[in-house]
């Protein structure tokens, strides 16, 4: 068995590249945050402090 | 906004978040352009992306929502400094669709049914306004009489 370790060691280094999680693998660039927009800190559609104490919500189109 | 933003949001007074409306039923390309706004806010462009989809409005770039509107979309992400192929992906598989339809299902909440529409700490403003109108709610508010 420990004759076959080097082969058994670089499958799971391939397994690993291919699955994204081996040291110089490259993973596709999709954002892993599924919260929504508003949800998150801090907000991306937001500007000024999030504290202020006046809040205007915009609802807009582009159109 | 600049004068909004330069006397109140800029001071600490104001804070001013931005909801999708499009109003699907007679702007073809609002969707669309929704997604593009929200796509570039996943990477940190959300305002300049709407400055240059309202400019690309007036002028005529895009329109219905079309392949042509989503070269155009892609070419103003790529104009603004963000990935393009993360960009496009996000907008053709509607990744901010579910935050599109929380912004409608809140704007009908608030009795909202056109644009733009302003909630101000709980009071609703509608259509565009001078920046006056703003400034005088804006003042009540921070120091009532």
């Amino acid at each position: 068995m420990q004759r076959f370790l080097p082969f058994w060691l670089g499958l799971l280094l391939i397994t690993l590249v291919s699955c994204g999680f081996a040291p110089g693998s490259t993973t596709t660039n999709i954002p892993n945050d599924t919260r929504l927009l508003s949800e998150r800190v801090p907000n991306p559609r937001l500007i000024g402090a999030a504290n202020a104490p006046i809040k205007i919500i915009e609802f807009s189109d582009y159109q | 906004m600049p004068q909004l933003t330069k006397n109140y949001v800029d001071t600490g007074k104001v804070s001013l978040e931005i909801h999708d409306f499009p109003l699907t039923q007679i702007h073809t390309g609002a969707l669309m352009a929704a997604q593009a706004a929200d796509c570039s806010a996943e990477q940190g462009q959300f305002f300049l992306m709407r400055k240059t989809l309202f400019d690309g409005a007036v002028n005529k770039e895009w329109h219905d929502g079309s392949l042509d509107d989503l070269t155009t979309f892609g070419n103003y992400a790529t104009a603004i400094g963000i990935n393009r192929a993360q960009f496009e992906s996000c907008v053709t598989t509607n990744r901010h669709l579910a935050q599109i339809k929380a912004d409608l299902a809140l704007a009908q909440q608030l009795g909202i049914n056109s644009t733009p529409a302003f909630i101000i700490n709980g009071r609703l403003l509608m259509g565009a306004q001078p920046y006056a109108e703003f400034a005088k709610i804006i003042d009540t508010m921070i120091s009532p009489p």
